[in-house]
Parts: structure tokens; C-alpha cells; sequence
């Protein structure tokens, strides 16, 4: 054991000694960055007691929970839950624990208020996935042990809310019930379950509060059934929307005797037409309805008697009713209109007044108000106050008080779906870098006090003060193209269509944009943002325009519905051209080809799998028609696992548009469902570089296997498909592919017998490395598959390839037969993982390292050197001067080598790398929830000096030099002439 | 041939124990040590399983996967020996995973008139898909003629048997990799170089060697490949004739695939001049399924129809498939396609057709270490360098100050020149025996 332990020592030495690229202390935060955000705002609850006072709790559709500061709008704590466990309702307990329910009302938590620690979890037997309820009874007087009270489907459970016992489970009678709502009586300890079974009849439970003891149980039925909306109205009155969303049923269940009422809406609203919807929201004797154009509260006064009670037109958006006195309730509508955005509180007694009305100015890029939630609190004067938390339709989430907006976030940023990294304008004359630099004085100042940390000189309050100048130097943060190709823009599009460029020097934002075509309208009904290309960047021609970003969405998951486009300026975010297309986007083909001005050309392929060219100019044309013959792509359809691959066809059958293109099927590879399932693919990055074609080992030459069309595809066996756990070893299987996608060709196909997925896969130069889990082995494992061409395998004679005489310059065509060696080897790894990605340098040259994103949401930077197949048990001399680390079974996790140093890039889902301009150094951005960039130097900074290189040190000692030059000149000429004259 | 026994596997391995339990006792500096007699052990055990679990319905076909003669050289049976004790963990991993993989070994040895000195042993690994069976045929001229030959012969087995498993773990590996079954057909079988060279040179067929290959659950299956030419639609263009074994498992595969093409029609023929001549695609397509075609979709491959004239036509076809399932076809011209495509019209109108059967590969275990020995080995080696470098370091040093002191001593106790003398060799003797001494601790 000791040995062991030893052992890894030593090792963790010697990784440390060779590769190690860790950050000292004072080096974080001046390179990279990190942005912490929660994602859109389902649900938030503001607790007015204590300390509470000063947060709200939110819980966001990323699936986070989180506690922000009410006065900055800081996050206190947050926790990110899986991928699968929605948050479906959050609630406040006991003054002290924040409740919430999570994966359709089977898991139950409670976090402490204050610092968001896990107070206790309870995992709930719900039968099916249905509609879940949390109840926590607010005003229970004092003595009684407060239960909160989940429902889910036909069960009841009352759970204690100090430690999440289950006090009782209440399995109701009836089993297709689904329970609607659950409210309390006034008087007695008793509860309200009400449900519908089937679409058409109504049940009432009154159920003990303490032991869950059914009481009373009423019945009705409903001819025209009900849709499954419901509002409470008053504890014992309940109004629902029927089948045909045309009327509204009122239902009144007082002491078991249930009275319904019908009232249709086109009675209360003669000129409604169309949907409606009820609006979840509690007020005492009202409820609010949404009909396309506007939000009408209407008001019961009885079973019988319904009244429109006021009318807010569209765009808006309403909070829920919030109690202010035992009477009064108030509420806030927002709505927006050409001045501005109008904020109102009423109470709820007295529709007419307004408590408080103002007018907002907000952005016009964040869209309309989508959702706000209300909150009181007591002025200096002893008044009322509200304020509001506004989340709008980019996701953002803002906090208005007094008519102000206190403060804001840009939580859309938590739900990435695409991003590019451009490069910014180009220095113009007159902008001197000494700008920056305010004058010798300063700089030498700063230099020196950079000599003195370096020499352990420095105070502790200077050593703050060189942290200041470091972070500060806003070299980093100018709006200019600079000689490393540090600073660029990245470009993000996120899932709500805002398109935002974010500077890479400090993360800020740089412009943003909520793209029109992308917002909810008539013809588009559900947009979404696919993904984002670089549509203009000029270098050669058309050097004055500014490069521009093409994104592309479609109006809805649904393959046939037409897609939209646009483009957009990266310098300064305008719009320059969006359009509704009239065709559907089902693949889109950004092309290596530009027309005259620069554009790149991209191919877009519609549901019927016709081609349209983009942009669509005869220019275009043109320089496409030349290039279609050798234009070939192809499709993974997952859901039947077959992929196909195709070419186009000249226009001749497709007169009618210059641009539209027919397909023709060339191959496919069809995997038998029985024993394959897709589950995985991989590509190699488009404008990857490749900087040497051979391997040069002691003795041999082999030349790489380098394809752009090379793709990954994992397959494994259907029974081994779900999660780990679920297939035995020996009915799991995973098959590896590389598919040659001109041709066709399964160049590789390998197995790997008791191994399943999820698979994560990686492919760069002339190999794959992939993850995946090792049943047999109950370990994660990452294989490396590395391919060789042998067809130019024997050109090693120096004479040959100085004469001429190789074949290394002929063209090389997929339709030649492959004549590949394929070397490959599995290593153990310890983490699952998330994501993997590789390092890409503007020229090919550094070493590559894999970014591995772990479980817990860091990146990991692993050098490829752990992952050759070469590796043997003992290296000879000659590979251990080549590199070749000995053979282990395991691949090393060395702390220090998470370039994340000890963030955390939450809910990590995407890792991206862009080559910088020096050699030696990668930038990455990672986003999920968080967002990080950094820059990486795989094999460190070899082509330039260090930022902390002391240049005032250098200055000196050569001053010092010059001057010991001139002294002993000046002392040997004295002693000459001294020596002279003896 | 003066005799010839043919020997069950058990009781040749049990002769072959009983000969080498004893042979340890007696004499033989070749098994030495314990722990090859417990991997011994545990290989015996672990075949006479694999026979016991013998299916007597299950078919045998067979391969011959490596023929070697290995010659009966004194210093070769050590380096053999070596080779087993280094490879026996892995060994051992694979003969487990056996039971997965499955196996079939034969092997058969000729023993020449010259023996001992030259031992002509022929090795043949049969490679089923899910049957596990091991059979041991010998033949042997000379198996009474002497113990001492009998065990050498019995030893001589059991090294096999080593050689065997080790080589049936990695060839396992390396058989799936490579076709398993060649079919040619149409035109010049042998005459292409390629795919001569693609065979493993090693492979000799023997089908007298077969056990009786008639069984019942072989049954032949046809499926045809239809082609497109242009526009038009998929015509029948030839027929693929292969063999379906079912396994005992339920598992089936297909061997001996055959290919038979249809001579191009006039009409046929003028749609492919045109394809030449505008550099379009040539088309073809099989059925995914051959059992049911066309089962789930037609499995398409295309090629430039540039790619495929040479003296006549020239085709390869690469068939991937997972049981009765066609994965994919990859179909191209039999050598090279340079990427610009002239136009060259072939002489003859007939096709040279050369097919190829792929199964999938099986992917390398991810190794695994005894760690403790691993650990071992490199925490000595971590500990020796600063007990031997201290003396290495500084005995340029340390000897002079010894030189130093004695002078000094003896001036100081200004004693006689002899005495000193004396005294000086002792020291030296001291410093010199000190590193000998440390070399030895080592």
C-alpha cells in the first residue's frame, strides 16, 4: 500500500515536473474569466422575514435553484440539479427552509434559507408522470406541526416540514383522479382535494389536515367535459375551463354539495374568437384569464354570476395576488405601450384605483415583459412599497422598485445554443497603444513594483497593488484587433433568439440583439435559434465592410415548417438582413467556397431534401456550379439508424428557381435494429489545421490517414441503450465506426464487447479518442483509435522525395480504395464525462491537448501523449525520447491541470476552442449555465515572454552592464596611460 | 510411418501432466517453478472444460489460422518458456474471456524420423463464431518408442497448448480484422495481386481437416445486387450466392460468399458510355437483410463510373456484415482512382468482380496491471540512486580527505614513517570495500 502511495508520488512528481500548466494564485483572473448565471425564472418566492427580506428564491428553467440578492441582484447560493430533475414548484417553509418539488413531483427538498445547504431530500412514490402539486399550508396557527402536502396523480402525501418524514400518505380511492387543486378550509382542519377523473367528472375529498382521513367524498359529471385548466376562486369554489375551451365552469363544493355553472366566454367577452387560457394565479374571488389579445380578470360573485372586472391589452403580464392585509390583496400588472413600459398595483377589492403606476424605460433589445412576480415592503414612511422582479422575453431578469430598474441580469446567457468567435476591427491610425500606458513615470512605476513582487520585495499592500494593475491593464479590453489574436468577440445566440457578442478580455457585453425573426409571432409560432455561422469575413476583397454572422432558426421542432434566417453585423449588432425562408431547415452546409465579396456560401437542405443555395446571387451560382461535382454531404437520421449520404444534382428538373438544387442518393449504411442503435457521432472541425502529414518514429515513418470527411459514429447494442445499469455485460455491446462520408467507406469498424454508452467523442487530425462506460470492468474507459495511410507508407527514402519521386503531392480521392493501418488502445478513466473537446492552434504545430469536461463541471486539459496507442509497458530508449509515456492502465488526473483552476462552469455543456494568432496559444469558452473562457498554452508559451516578464530588470541590467562597461573601460585607460608613463 | 495413435485431449493432457509433475521432480530444468505449474494447472482445467461442454449438434467448420513449424531447438523451449511466464497473466484473461469469444483449437503434429532434433509441428487455430470446442489430433510415429521421447513430446504439447491460448487471445483479435471467407468470381481469380496480398499468406486451407461439414443448419441463400444506371431506375445486375451457418447460440453469419454478374446489355451498355461520358454516378445496391430482402432498406454504394474501367470492367466490393444484416457496401474500382478522371472506354465489356466479406473487429483490452508488481519494481528502482550516488558523488573527494587526515594525523602524532604507511593502507582498504558493500545490500 505504502508502495503504492509511493508510487503515485513519484508519478504525480514526474507529471508535474514535465507537463505541468497550472496557474500560480495571483494568475487567476487575468487571462480568463467566469460568469455565473441561473437561466430563464420559472418561479420565485420572496420572503419577508429577517434576512430573508433582502433575497428572493428562484427557480429557473435550467434547473436551478437559487437564492439573489434583492438590492444588486448577486447570486448567494445556487444549485444547478440534473438534467432530468425539473423544478416544478418552490415554496418557503417554517420561515426557514426553501421547498421544492422536482421531477414531476417524485423528489422533495429543503434547503436551508441562508446558505442553501440540503436540510433533507424525500423521494416520493408517484405511480406515473403526471400534474404535481405543492401545497404549504401558510397561516397555521401556532402549536401544530406544519405538513406540506404534495399530491401527484391519485396520492396525497403530508410530509413534516422539519425533516421530511412522511406523516401520511393518502392513496385515493379512485385511481385515474388527477388532482387539480387543493385548498383549505377557514374554520376547520380540514382540506380541499378536487380533482377530475376522466375529462368529465369532478371529485371532492374533504381529507383530515392531521391524519389524512377521508371525510367526505362528493361527485359530478360535467356533459361537455373539461380541458384540465382549473382556478381557484375562493377556498370552496373552483372555476375550470371545459372541453371545448369555450366556456367556464363554475364549481362550488361547499359542505359536500357540489353545484356547477356554465358561462360561455363569448357571453362575458363578445368579441373573443379563438384560444384561451386560464392564468395560474390565486386571487380571492377573481381569475384571470389569457385570450389571444389581452388578459381579462374577471370576477365571481357567485356561482351563477361572472363578471369581466377589467381588460388588459396585450403585451402584458400579470403577477399573482399578494396579501397585504387580511382584506386586501394586491397585484401588479405590467403593460407595454409606445412610452414606455407601465407599471400598475391594484388591490383586488377596488379594480378602479391604482395603488401605484409608473413608467418604466426599459431596453429595447430585452423584448416584452414575460412574467413578473410581486413583492411588498414597508417605505420610510410606514406606506406600502412594491417592487417587482420582471422576466423578459430574452430571459433576462431585472428588479423594479420606485420606478427604476435596481438592477439586471442577462440570464439568457445560461442557455447557449451556438457560438463563434470573430475578430475585432483592425487598429485604426491615431489610436496609439501609449494612450494606455499614461506616461513613462506610471509605466516604470509599474514595472518596478512588478520587479520588487518578483524579487519577494513587495509589501503585502503593493503585492495588492500589482493584482490591481495586472487585472486592471486594460490592454486586454480595447475594441481592437491585437498582434496575438487574443481579444476577439465571441458571438453567442441563446435559446430565446437574442444574439449577444461578448468581448473576451473581461466577458462583458459588447453589443446584443433580440432578433425579430426569431421573436413569437403569427407565422411563426414557436422559433428557435439553430445555430450560427460566419457568414462575411473579408480579408482579401471588400476589406471596408465588417464581417457579419449568419443565424439560423426554424419555427418550431417540427421538420417541415419553414425556417428563418439573418444576418447581422459583428461589429455593431445591426440587422442587416432577416428573412423568413419558404422552405424548412433540416441540415445546413456552410461551404469552403466565397463569392466576390467575401460571403460564404451555404447550403441549406429542406425537408424534401432539396438544396438551397445561400446567399442567392448569380455570383454564388456561378462559383457553385463549378464546385457541385465534388460537393457531397451526408445525413444521420438517429431515430431509424441508417446514414446516407448524397450529391447534387445539376438544376436541369428544377427550372423554376435558379438556387434550388435536387439531391441524389449515393450511399447509406443501413444498422440492423436489432442489434444497433446510434447514439453518438463525431466530425472533425472544418478549419482544422494539420501541420505535419507523417509521424516520424525512431525507425519509421507512417503517414497520417488525414481526411476532412472522416466521421465518428458509436453505435451499441438497443438493450444497452439506456442507462448504465440496465444491460448485462454480455448483452451490452458498442460498436465504434469511421465512415469515409464521400464514399461511404467503413474504413474501421471495431467492437467492444460489455461496453455501453453515453458516448462522448472527439475526432482531430487522423484520430478519434472516445468515452464510454466498461461494464465488465464496472469503469469508465477512453479509447484512442489512430489511423495511418499505407498507400504512401513507403515513401521513407530521403532520395525519393529529394528526386521527386513520392506520391505524397497527388491529389487524393475518396474513390481510390484505403489502404489503412489502424493502431488503438484503451486506457481507464475516472470521471464520467460531459463533454470532450481538443485544442486547436493556428498552426498545427503545438501538441494537442483534450479537454475533457467532468462530472463536476470542470475542464480537464489532457495531454493526447496519455492517449497513444504506441504506449508500451517499456518504452525503448529511442520512444522515451520520442515522448512515449510507459504504459499504464489508467489515464492520470492531475489537480493541477483543470484549466477551470477551482471554478466551476455549471451545468457544462459545450466546450469550444479557437485558435489565437500565437502558435503556442488556444482560447477556450466553455458555456452551460456558467460561462468560462480562458487561454491555454499546450506546450506552454514558447513563442512569446511571459505577461509578469520583468522588463524593468532587463533594463537594468543592461543600464548596469553599459555602465561597468564604461567604468572598466575608463580604469584601463588610466592604468594604461599610468603604466605608459612608468 | 511406422504408428499412428490418435489421442483424446484428455487423456494426452493427462499424460501430459503426469509427465511433467514428474519430469519436475526428476531432472527437467525446464519446469521449474511453481507458478508455471499452477497456470499448467489451471490451463488444463480450464480445457478439459471447454471439452466438456462440448455441443455435439454444433457444426465444425473451420480455418486454419496459423501454420508454423517449429523446430526442436534446446535454447528455443526456454525462450518458449520465457514467452509463457511473461504473457501468462494475459493468458490467463484470455482464456476466461474464451468463454465469450469461443474457440476452436486443433492442432497436429508430425514428428519427422530426424527427432528430436527437428520437430515439424503444424498449429491450427479454428475460429468459430460462438461454438467452444477443443480437439487434439496427433499423429506420432514414435509415441511408444521410449518415456523420455513420450514427455518431451508430452512437454512439447503443452507448450503448444501455452502457445495456443496466447496466440488464440491475440489472434482472436487480428482473425476478425481480416475477411474471413474470399469469394472470387468472374474473370481471374488469382490474377490479382491485391487481393492475394490481402490473404494472410501464413493460411493454408485444409479441408481434409474439416470435421463433417454437412450439417444440417448450413443452408445456401442467394440475394441480388441491382445496379442503377443514370435516371433509371435499379435493374438486376447479378446475384450473390453465399453460405448461412446458424450457430448453436442462435447466432448466424455468412461465409463462402459467391458472386455471379450478369452480362451488361446493349442497352445497358450505352447507359454506362453515357455515365463515362458526363462522369456521373454507377449505383448499386443489395438488401440490408438477405434473409428477408430487403429487409429493413437497400444498403446503396456509388462510384464515379470514371473509377471503374481499366482493361475491362473492375469492381471490388466490400460487404460489412453483423450476422444476417448487411451494415454497408463499399463498392469502388479494384485499384486506384486518380482525381482527375479521364475518359477511357474499356476494351471489354464484362466485369472482373472481386468480393470481400468484413465482420466486425474486436477492440484491444484496455490493459491491466498487477499494480503491486509494477509498484515493486519501480519503488526499488526509485530508492536505489541515492544510496549508490553518495559514494559515486563524492569519492573524488572523500579519498583525499582521507589523505588529508592520515597526514595530518601522522604528523601531528609524529609517529614512523611505516607505522603511517600501514595505517593508510588499512584506510584505504576500509574505503574501497565500502561501495562493494553497498552494491551487495542492493
Amino acid at each position: 500500500m505504502a508502495i503504492r502511495a509511493y508510487l503515485r508520488f513519484t508519478l504525480a512528481i514526474l507529471l508535474l515536473s514535465t507537463l505541468s500548466t497550472a496557474l500560480y494564485e495571483d494568475q487567476v483572473g487575468l487571462a480568463d474569466w467566469h460568469q455565473k448565471y441561473i437561466g430563464k425564472v420559472n418561479h420565485a418566492v420572496f420572503h419577508t422575514q429577517k434576512t430573508g427580506r433582502k433575497r428572493v428564491i428562484v427557480s429557473t428553467e435550467e434547473n436551478v435553484i437559487a437564492s439573489l440578492d434583492l438590492r444588486t441582484g448577486d447570486i448567494f447560493w445556487r444549485h444547478v440539479l440534473g438534467k432530468t430533475d425539473h423544478i416544478d414548484q418552490v415554496d418557503i417553509a417554517l420561515g426557514k427552509y426553501v421547498i421544492t418539488l422536482s421531477s414531476e413531483g417524485s423528489v422533495l427538498r429543503a434547503w436551508n434559507l441562508p446558505d442553501g445547504q440540503m436540510i433533507w431530500e424525500s423521494i416520493l412514490d408517484v405511480s406515473a408522470p403526471s400534474k404535481s402539486l405543492l401545497y404549504v399550508p401558510a397561516s397555521m396557527s401556532a402549536g401544530k406541526d406544519n405538513l406540506i402536502l404534495v399530491s401527484g396523480g391519485s396520492s396525497i402525501y403530508a410530509l413534516s416540514s422539519i425533516d421530511g418524514q412522511i406523516v401520511w400518505r393518502k392513496e385515493l380511492p379512485i385511481n385515474s383522479i388527477e388532482i387539480q387543486q387543493i385548498s383549505q378550509s377557514h374554520e376547520s382542519d380540514t382540506i380541499y382535494a378536487v380533482g377530475f377523473v376522466g375529462s368529465s367528472e369532478f371529485v371532492v375529498y374533504h381529507i383530515s389536515y392531521r391524519t389524512g382521513e377521508v371525510l367526505q367524498q362528493s361527485k359530478s359529471s360535467f356533459g361537455s367535459g373539461f380541458c384540465g385548466e382549473t382556478s381557484l376562486v375562493f377556498d370552496d369554489t373552483i372555476v375550470a375551463l371545459d372541453g371545448q375551451r369555450s366556456s367556464l365552469v363554475a364549481i362550488g363544493f361547499k359542505n359536500g354539495i357540489i353545484n356547477l355553472h356554465q358561462t360561455y366566454i363569448s357571453d362575458l367577452i363578445p368579441e373573443f374568437s379563438g384560444n384561451v387560457k386560464l392564468l395560474p394565479s390565486r386571487f380571492n374571488g377573481m381569475l384571470a384569464i389569457d385570450i389571444a389579445s389581452s388578459i381579462i380578470l374577471l370576477r365571481v360573485k357567485g356561482i351563477n354570476e361572472l363578471e369581466v372586472a377589467e381588460k388588459i391589452n396585450r403585451p402584458s403580464a400579470i403577477t399573482a395576488s399578494l396579501p397585504i392585509s387580511k382584506e386586501q390583496q394586491a397585484f401588479a400588472i405590467m403593460e407595454h405601450s409606445k412610452s414606455g413600459i407601465h407599471f400598475k398595483v391594484k388591490f383586488d377589492n377596488d379594480l378602479t384605483n391604482e395603488v401605484l403606476r409608473e413608467t418604466l424605460h426599459m431596453d429595447s433589445q430585452r423584448g416584452n415583459v414575460e412574467k413578473i412576480f410581486i413583492n411588498s415592503y414597508i417605505r420610510t414612511d410606514r406606506t406600502h412599497g412594491f417592487r417587482v422582479l420582471v422576466v423578459m422575453e430574452d430571459h433576462s431578469l431585472s428588479l423594479v422598485q420606485q420606478g427604476e430598474i435596481v438592477w439586471s441580469r442577462e440570464d439568457g446567457l445560461a442557455s447557449i445554443v451556438s457560438s463563434a468567435m470573430f475578430e475585432l476591427p483592425v487598429e485604426k491610425e491615431g489610436v496609439s497603444v501609449a494612450e494606455v500606458e499614461h506616461n513613462l513615470f506610471e509605466w516604470l512605476k509599474g514595472h518596478f513594483l512588478k520587479l520588487k513582487g518578483t524579487l519577494m520585495l513587495a509589501s503585502p499592500d503593493e503585492m495588492a497593488a500589482i493584482q490591481a494593475i495586472r487585472l486592471k491593464s486594460s490592454e486586454k479590453n480595447k475594441m481592437t484587433r491585437d498582434h496575438n489574436g487574443f481579444r476577439k468577440l465571441i458571438i453567442v445566440v441563446t435559446r430565446a433568439g437574442k444574439v449577444l457578442a461578448l468581448h473576451t478580455g473581461d466577458g462583458r457585453v459588447v453589443w446584443s440583439v433580440l432578433l425579430p425573426a426569431l421573436r413569437r409571432s403569427g407565422k411563426c409560432g414557436n422559433p428557435s435559434a439553430l445555430s450560427l455561422y460566419q457568414w462575411q469575413v473579408p480579408h482579401h476583397h471588400a476589406m471596408d465592410e465588417n464581417p457579419s454572422v449568419l443565424v439560423v432558426g426554424a419555427c418550431g421542432q417540427n421538420s417541415d415548417l419553414p425556417g428563418v434566417l439573418s444576418i447581422i453585423d459583428s461589429y455593431t449588432g445591426k440587422v442587416l438582413n432577416s428573412s423568413m425562408l419558404e422552405h424548412s431547415v433540416r441540415h445546413i452546409i456552410p461551404l469552403p467556397l466565397t463569392d466576390s465579396t467575401e460571403q460564404r456560401l451555404h447550403l441549406i437542405i429542406d425537408g424534401y431534401l432539396h438544396a438551397h443555395l445561400y446567399p442567392r446571387t448569380s455570383d454564388s451560382v456561378k462559383i457553385f456550379l463549378q464546385e457541385m461535382p465534388n460537393i457531397y454531404w451526408y445525413m444521420v437520421e438517429e431515430g431509424k439508424n441508417i446514414i446516407r449520404g448524397y450529391s447534387l444534382e445539376s438544376r436541369e428538373l428544377n427550372t423554376y428557381d435558379e438556387y434550388v438544387f435536387r439531391t441524389k442518393q449515393l450511399w447509406s449504411i443501413v444498422f440492423p435494429s436489432e442489434s444497433e442503435k446510434i447514439i453518438a457521432t463525431a466530425t472533425r472541425k472544418m478549419n482544422e489545421v494539420v501541420h505535419t502529414q507523417a509521424k516520424v518514429t525512431a525507425d519509421d515513418v507512417m503517414y497520417k490517414y488525414i481526411s476532412k470527411n472522416i466521421l465518428f459514429v458509436a453505435t451499441v447494442s438497443p438493450k444497452a441503450a439506456g442507462n448504465i445499469g440496465s444491460a448485462a455485460p454480455e448483452e451490452a455491446c458498442l460498436f465504434a465506426y469511421l465512415i469515409d462520408t464521400v464514399s461511404g467507406r467503413i474504413l474501421h469498424r471495431v467492437s467492444h464487447q460489455g461496453a455501453q454508452g453515453p458516448v462522448n467523442a472527439v475526432v482531430s487530425e487522423n484520430w478519434v479518442v472516445y468515452h464510454y462506460f466498461n461494464l465488465r470492468a464496472h469503469r469508465y474507459e477512453m479509447s484512442v483509435v489512430e489511423i495511418y495511410d499505407q498507400s504512401r507508407a513507403d515513401n521513407k527514402d530521403v532520395w525519393k522525395l529529394v528526386l521527386g519521386k513520392h506520391n505524397l503531392t497527388a491529389p487524393v480521392s475518396s474513390y481510390t480504395r484505403p489502404d489503412v493501418m489502424v493502431k488503438s488502445q484503451s486506457y481507464f478513466f475516472t470521471h464520467s464525462v460531459k463533454s470532450i473537446s481538443v485544442t486547436s492552434t493556428a498552426k498545427g504545430i503545438t501538441s494537442k491537448q483534450l479537454l475533457i469536461g467532468t462530472i463536476g463541471d470542470q475542464v480537464l486539459a489532457l495531454d493526447k501523449r496519455f492517449l497513444d496507442p504506441r504506449r508500451s509497458v517499456n518504452p525503448t530508449q529511442s520512444e522515451k525520447e520520442e515522448g512515449i509515456i510507459p504504459l499504464t492502465d489508467s489515464l492520470p488526473i492531475v489537480p493541477q491541470s483543470y484549466i477551470t483552476h477551482s471554478l466551476q462552469v455549471e451545468g457544462l455543456r459545450t466546450i469550444v476552442t479557437t485558435p489565437a494568432k500565437l502558435e503556442s496559444t488556444a482560447l477556450v469558452f466553455c458555456y452551460g449555465v456558467d460561462l468560462f473562457y480562458t487561454r491555454i498554452a499546450p506546450s506552454r508559451t514558447y513563442d512569446s515572454l511571459t505577461e509578469d516578464f520583468s522588463y524593468a530588470l532587463l533594463l537594468l541590467t543592461i543600464v548596469a552592464l553599459v555602465a561597468a562597461i564604461f567604468v572598466t573601460w575608463a580604469l584601463s585607460e588610466k592604468k594604461e596611460l599610468r603604466e605608459k608613463w612608468r | 510411418m511406422n504408428r499412428t495413435g490418435s489421442l483424446t485431449i484428455q487423456t494426452l493432457i493427462a499424460i501430459a501432466f503426469w509427465f511433467t509433475w514428474h519430469s519436475r521432480n526428476e531432472q527437467d530444468h525446464l519446469v521449474k517453478q511453481h507458478s508455471h505449474n499452477n497456470l499448467m494447472m489451471k490451463i488444463l482445467a480450464f480445457s478439459s472444460r471447454i471439452f466438456n461442454t462440448r455441443d455435439p449438434k454444433g457444426p465444425n467448420y473451420s480455418k486454419t489460422l496459423m501454420t508454423t513449424q517449429i523446430k526442436w531447438i534446446p535454447q528455443r523451449w526456454i525462450l518458449l518458456k520465457s514467452i509463457v511466464m511473461a504473457l501468462g497473466i494475459i493468458c490467463m484473461q484470455d482464456l476466461a474471456s474464451l468463454k465469450y469469444g469461443s474457440l476452436m483449437v486443433r492442432f497436429k503434429v508430425r514428428i519427422k524420423p530426424a527427432w528430436p532434433t527437428a520437430i515439424r509441428g503444424q498449429i491450427e487455430v479454428m475460429q468459430l463464431s460462438k461454438v467452444s470446442i477443443a480437439v487434439l489430433r496427433t499423429e506420432t510415429r514414435e509415441m511408444a518408442k521410449g518415456s523420455r521421447r513420450a514427455r518431451s513430446l508430452a512437454l512439447f504439447f503443452l507448450f503448444t497448448l501455452h502457445l495456443i491460448s496466447i496466440a488464440a487471445g491475440f489472434q482472436s483479435d487480428e482473425l476478425l480484422q481480416d475477411d474471413e471467407e474470399f469469394g472470387l468470381e468472374g474473370g481471374r481469380p488469382a490474377a490479382d495481386p491485391e487481393l492475394s496480398s490481402l490473404a494472410r499468406p501464413a493460411i493454408r486451407r485444409r479441408p481434409d481437416l474439416d470435421l463433417p461439414s454437412g450439417s444440417s443448419d448450413s443452408k445456401s441463400i442467394q440475394f441480388s445486387l441491382e445496379h442503377q444506371l443514370g435516371s433509371s431506375g435499379f435493374l438486376l445486375a447479378g446475384t450473390f450466392t453465399a453460405r448461412l451457418k446458424s450457430w448453436s447460440n442462435g447466432g448466424q453469419t455468412l461465409t463462402k460468399l459467391r458472386f455471379s454478374r450478369n452480362t451488361l446489355t446493349e442497352e445497358e451498355k450505352g447507359a454506362f458510355e453515357r455515365l463515362l461520358k458526363e462522369d456521373g454516378y454507377y449505383t448499386i445496391r443489395v438488401p440490408s437483410n438477405v434473409l428477408n430482402p430487403p429487409g429493413k432498406d437497400y444498403v446503396i454504394s456509388s462510384v464515379r463510373a470514371r473509377c471503374i474501367p481499366r482493361e475491362s470492367l473492375d469492381e471490388h466490393f466490400t460487404i460489412h456484415t453483423d450476422g444476417v444484416n448487411i451494415l454497408a457496401v463499399n463498392y469502388g474500382s479494384a485499384g486506384a482512382c486518380h482525381y482527375p478522371r479521364l475518359l477511357r472506354i474499356p476494351a471489354k465489356w464484362s466485369f472482373n468482380s472481386y468480393t470481400v466479406l468484413k465482420n466486425s473487429e474486436q477492440a484491444p483490452r484496455t490493459p491491466t496491471f498487477a499494480e503491486e508488481l509494477l509498484a515493486v519494481d519501480v519503488g526499488t528502482e526509485g530508492v536505489q540512486p541515492p544510496e549508490r550516488s553518495f559514494w559515486a558523488k563524492y569519492w573524488m573527494y572523500l579519498i583525499p580527505l582521507v589523505f588529508i587526515v592520515l597526514n595530518a594525523v601522522t604528523q601531528a602524532m609524529n609517529m614512523p614513517e611505516e607505522q603511517a604507511a600501514g595505517q593508510s593502507a588499512q584506510g584505504q582498504q576500509v574505503a574501497q570495500r565500502a561501495p562493494s558493500a553497498n552494491a551487495r545490500r542492493r
